[in-house]
């Protein structure tokens, strides 16, 4: 290899990591929510957002911008949301360990905390196709931008989109019911 | 409460949801252990293969006599390992960018995968028979040293027959392990790609 290749191959893999600083920058927390909806232990969560953060620093390379940088990074999640799914037998919906953030925090009221481990459990308690759709319509991504990240239609999206809101909802009614 | 009102505290919660990403540099890191892991991963197996035969070729009393039969087997080997890396890891890939045809893909790979483990189970079968039927011609021809007594021969089919059962077992083991995976991989697909066109590239 020439000392002009090495240079060159250098740089691009010093513009790369810059790249992938500056993604898990912008999408960091995205992804530890996204690695929530799949895993509910808190061990369980580290992993796979270590497993995800792999994958987008794998596929980094081959990403050329035909689709919006967000949509590049879930997608990525959710692909490694799922095998981590399909490698458990079971379905995780057990609590947030208490030392999970944004749980038990000062400044919130312990009805607050409820609500929202009762969300998140609610989450994990969907089927993956439905639970992907509703993660990422709660991210704030578009119709358009969830069916590039699911390979669906926007239509299709919004099919599902309401079918998983109402599912989520008997769910969490039904919780409330039972509690 | 309605639907909609619902979905805005949903999301307000969701998002409440934050913590530190993952350390960029520490991912870097151990992509790039994860890959020279792999290297020498694969590496060790080329030499240890490499070794078998050679170890094997050696310890014949008439090393011509594995030439005929090497000539069958390592285009095999080399044809199956092909085939394996073709249909598992490889040359496969997803036709689009898509979460569903990542699914897909790795539906499609596991099926293979089962396909090439109950490969693997006739083709032990077929082994062990052709073994069996071609042995007793081995211990009549006279090779066999028989001269270290009866025991030490029982003593060594006794090693087979384990030997065998073993790899039976475990065998039974991956196709049922990779059954389980193909039965949960297939709940996934059927969840994400449901109404949608499967697309896989070869």
């Amino acid at each position: 290899m020439s000392a002009l290749t090495r240079e060159m191959t250098m740089a691009e893999d010093a513009e790369l990591r810059t790249r992938f600083a500056e993604l898990m920058g912008r999408h960091g927390a995205g992804l530890r929510r996204v690695a929530r909806a799949y895993a509910a232990r808190t061990d369980e969560t580290e992993d796979l957002l270590q497993e995800i953060a792999l994958g987008v620093w794998r596929a980094l390379p081959s990403f050329r911008g035909d689709c919006t940088e967000r949509t590049f990074v879930f997608r990525v999640a959710h692909n490694r949301g799922l095998t981590f799914v399909e490698r458990r037998k079971h379905l995780a919906t057990e609590a947030l360990d208490p030392e999970e953030p944004g749980v038990g925090s000062p400044e919130e009221t312990l009805g607050d905390a409820r609500r929202r481990e009762g969300l998140w459990r609610g989450i994990r308690a969907m089927p993956p196709g439905a639970r992907a759709v509703l993660t990422l319509a709660l991210e704030g991504l578009s119709h358009a931008e969830i069916g590039e990240v699911l390979g669906l239609t926007a239509n299709n999206v919004g099919v599902r989109l309401s079918r998983a809101r109402a599912e989520l909802r008997d769910w969490l009614t039904d919780q409330r019911r039972s509690t | 409460m309605k639907l909609d009102d619902d979905w805005g505290e949903w999301a307000a919660d969701y998002r409440h949801a934050t913590g530190p990403g993952p350390d960029a540099a520490e991912i870097v890191e151990k992509a790039r252990r994860g890959t020279t892991k792999q290297v020498a991963k694969l590496a060790l197996e080329i030499v240890a293969s490499l070794f078998a035969i050679v170890v094997l070729a050696v310890l014949s009393a008439k090393v011509e006599r594995m030439w005929p039969l090497a000539s069958l087997v390592i285009p095999g080997v080399m044809l199956s390992l092909g085939y394996s890396i073709h249909a598992r890891r490889g040359t496969w890939s997803a036709a689009a960018q898509t979460v569903s045809a990542f699914v897909e893909l790795e539906w499609r790979r596991q099926r293979v995968e089962l396909t090439l483990l109950r490969v693997g189970q006739v083709s032990f079968i077929v082994f062990v028979t052709g073994f069996s039927i071609w042995l007793p011609y081995f211990l009549a021809s006279g090779r066999e040293r028989l001269d270290d007594g009866p025991w030490f021969l029982i003593a060594r089919l006794c090693f087979a027959v384990l030997s065998l059962g073993a790899t039976w077992l475990y065998l039974g083991h991956k196709v049922r392990r990779s059954r389980d995976k193909l039965a949960r991989l297939e709940r996934v697909r059927r969840s994400v790609t449901d109404g949608v066109e499967p697309q896989v590239a070869l």
